[in-house]
């Protein structure tokens, strides 16, 4: 009986709310019909905004430095008091979206601010705009905080993605198994939110792991079957079928790589590239906060969800599905922006500044980062070399830099 | 944290020391003000007399080419920001403008407030009278910032004559009586040791007793809801004399008749003192025409004396005091009957006329 009442009273709370604004904004996303989804950890809501911009139909380039202090200027504030949460691509306008917490006083501030290409900042309305809201039941309500620093609280939600009109939310929930996952539908509606609880082999740690959640995830399509592709810390990637996903209840995930010890993984991304040869190749790539990121072709993946999941320890080493590392350095969010780019958000070493920059799939890396015989005044293209003179040529362009392009 | 919102005048314009010494001419926006939301945090600025200037920008600092977020808004002559999301008050802002002459000008902004929250004190602790009837029902403790609750049982002390606590007075409830902006709690004597007949009376009688003297104790340390803890104790002396239990009879009131067309106070000496909020709260002046008169009231001699400042010159000769009849005095007794009458009931029952009017002639 008290069960039911406990349940009845969840029921109720879980019913859609409007007119509300985020207590805090941990992660933001969009869908394909240009709904911005944000997640309010503190609140334990999740917002959605449905947008109508214009299309931009050209492939466009980032190039904006120094967005931290932009940001501040815009804010009213300093650097120190601004913190970037999360990045999000209006897959319409190619606009793009940073979550900020602002610090006033003792009071922090959630944000959503829009950056445009050319690098303007303008403000985004997390109340006045239309928007619809759902609370999730089951939010974990302790002041456990980790290194003095980070509150459970500010993990209800890690990362979402949105497929076929579901959320799919992940983070950590007041159950027994603190790492979940919450399939929402949208357009929201009454009724208590499916949370599966996880469980996952760790292959460093060589024990089941049930609490630290999902990092990231992303939902790919491997040989006609959907699953959600989850990294955890430490780093395992791990395998959870849609459908079990769907059904609910407690889910052990297939544990299909071992990335490398001592890491805490900060996104991930499907997408489709063309390489320098004209293949296109559909893959996954993870950023990462104490390791470069890590290209995984989705033939790999592919191979690693027939087999068996690991089962034994990998020790310090990488295991499992193999990965190639691109040179994208220093990145710590990253977006599909169109056919041709990445969009991140990097940490400058020189300065410590944040730099919204995109990055040209296929190539992964920006030839103006670096100083090379290539950009000397008289360097002469070898005759072997020839063919590199209109990609860096393209490059250069795209990377705001159309002054420095070398003819024949 | 409250928002109640504060006007803070930040600056009179004429002082150099705000001028770019780069632009040089004075203008004469003047003040500037600050709508302050906290003692953090700024949600509007606003420049009167700013007619004749355009193109205002705010930013964080003359180097910057990034604009504020926010709106720019006129009207009569003042030009206001409202910024996205409130802006820092321990910052200085920068705002640009062109002058009546197509100037480029700069204008910084530095808020004066004090940014440390205040230290809060106790400013007023009612009644005020030093002579309070043994069967007094509540203090009242003013506080001059918003505080904290769930704190009173750990501050507040009645000292008798020897220096020792007296026990358990107030209703130890959990939950506190505070005004809405939580400037001022209600301490209540614990009515069953107050009211005759009860168990609570007959096992401990009244907590204060006629003819011995008492001091009610706040101590240091309560703190603001800004946090910040009350630096020095507050202390009222008072002796307890006999209980009052005798209807509040208005007829024994003296009326000072103000001068027509004259701003002159109207007087009403009650001859014995009320409760301070009652008698701010139940007693108003109508005209002829059934309209509340506005204007101020101040309380003297121990809430005993109500006089009442009208903000516009009084222009009727007719005019009424209405009284509702359940306005109390220290004890609770009111103008139906005695606190703690066992026929209260039925007198409510006789008298289904809520208010008491007199009515009045003025010259």
């Amino acid at each position: 009986m008290k069960k039911l009442i406990v349940l009845s009273i969840a029921l109720f709370l879980a019913m859609p709310t409007w007119a509300q604004s985020p207590k805090s904004a941990e992660n933001l996303i969009f869908n394909k019909d240009q709904v911005l989804f944000l997640a309010d950890s503190y609140g334990g809501q999740i917002f959605a905004y449905p947008l109508k911009e214009a299309a931009q139909k050209e492939p466009v380039s980032y190039n904006v430095r120094s967005l931290d202090s932009k940001l501040a200027d815009a804010l009213g504030t300093s650097r120190d008091k601004i913190s970037i949460k999360d990045l999000a691509v209006n897959p319409i306008s190619k606009n793009a979206y940073v979550a900020v917490h602002k610090t006033v006083g003792k009071k922090v501030y959630p944000l959503v601010v829009k950056v445009s290409p050319n690098g303007k900042v303008s403000n985004f309305d997390l109340s006045k705009n239309a928007h619809t809201s759902y609370a999730v039941n089951d939010a974990p309500k302790t002041d456990l905080v980790f290194w003095k620093e980070q509150s459970l609280r500010s993990m209800t939600f890690t990362d979402m993605d949105y497929h076929n009109g579901k959320l799919y939310v992940a983070g950590t929930s007041n159950a027994d198994f603190d790492a979940s996952l919450r399939v929402i539908n949208y357009p929201f509606r009454k009724g208590k939110q499916n949370t599966t609880t996880l469980e996952v082999y760790h292959a460093v740690h060589n024990q089941m792991e049930t609490r630290s959640p999902i990092q990231t995830l992303d939902i790919v399509n491997l040989a006609g079957e959907d699953y959600v592709l989850a990294v955890y810390t430490c780093t395992p990637l791990v395998l959870f079928p849609l459908e079990d996903v769907n059904r609910g209840g407690h889910l052990k995930g297939k544990t299909i790589a071992e990335l490398g010890y001592g890491n805490t993984p900060l996104d991930i991304k499907s997408f489709s590239a063309q390489d320098a040869q004209g293949n296109v190749n559909e893959v996954s790539l993870i950023i990462n906060k104490s390791r470069g990121p890590m290209l995984i072709n989705k033939t790999e993946l592919e191979a690693s969800a027939k087999k068996d999941g690991l089962s034994t320890p990998a020790g310090f080493n990488a295991a499992g599905t193999p990965f190639w590392q691109p040179a994208i350095g220093g990145v710590y969010q990253l977006e599909d922006l169109d056919a041709a780019h990445l969009l991140t958000l990097r940490r400058n070493v020189e300065n410590g500044e944040t730099e919204m920059m995109s990055y040209m799939k296929g190539f992964y890396f920006r030839l103006t980062d670096h100083v090379s015989d290539y950009i000397y005044p008289d360097y002469q293209y070898t005759e072997a070399g020839e063919m590199w003179r209109p990609v860096q040529n393209m490059l250069k362009i795209d990377e705001g830099y159309p002054e420095t392009v070398v003819n024949k | 944290m409250a928002l109640r919102s504060i006007y803070l005048m930040l600056w009179i314009l004429g002082s150099s020391l705000f001028y770019s010494p780069l632009f040089g001419q004075s203008e004469t926006l003047e003040p500037v003000v600050f709508l302050q939301q906290s003692e953090f945090e700024i949600e509007g600025i606003k420049l009167n007399n700013s007619s004749q200037c355009s193109d205002f920008q705010l930013f964080v600092s003359k180097t910057s080419s990034v604009e504020i977020l926010g709106e720019w808004y006129y009207d009569k002559g003042e030009a206001n920001f409202h910024p996205s999301q409130p802006l820092d008050a321990t910052n200085t802002y920068f705002i640009r403008y062109r002058d009546k002459h197509d100037q480029s000008k700069w204008l910084s902004l530095t808020s004066s407030a004090d940014l440390k929250a205040p230290t809060p004190e106790v400013v007023n602790i009612y009644p005020t009278a030093d002579q309070l009837p043994e069967n007094l029902l509540r203090f009242y403790l003013e506080f001059s910032e918003p505080m904290l609750e769930n704190e009173f049982q750990r501050f507040v002390e009645i000292l008798d004559e020897n220096g020792n606590k007296v026990a358990a007075p107030f209703l130890g409830s959990k939950s506190e009586y505070w005004d809405r902006d939580h400037y001022k709690i209600t301490l209540f004597f614990h009515p069953g040791r107050i009211k005759t007949g009860l168990k609570a009376n007959e096992l401990h009688g009244r907590p204060l007793k006629a003819g011995h003297s008492y001091t009610l104790l706040v101590k240091p340390g309560w703190k603001s809801r800004e946090g910040i803890p009350s630096e020095t104790s507050f202390s009222k002396k008072f002796s307890i004399t006999e209980e009052r239990r005798s209807k509040i009879d208005p007829s024994n009131w003296q009326v000072n008749l103000p001068k027509l067309n004259s701003r002159e106070q109207l007087i009403i000496d009650f001859g014995q003192s009320l409760d301070h909020i009652n008698a701010l709260t139940f007693i108003v002046l109508q005209d002829q025409y059934g309209q509340e008169i506005e204007g101020e009231i101040t309380l003297r001699e121990s809430e005993s004396i109500w006089e009442f400042t009208p903000t516009l010159p009084w222009r009727e000769n007719a005019l009424t005091i209405i009284c509702d009849k359940t306005l109390e005095d220290v004890s609770g007794n009111n103008l139906i009957g005695a606190f703690d009458t066992e026929k209260l009931a039925q007198i409510t029952a006789a008298n289904k006329e809520k208010t008491h009017r007199i009515p009045l002639n003025l010259k």
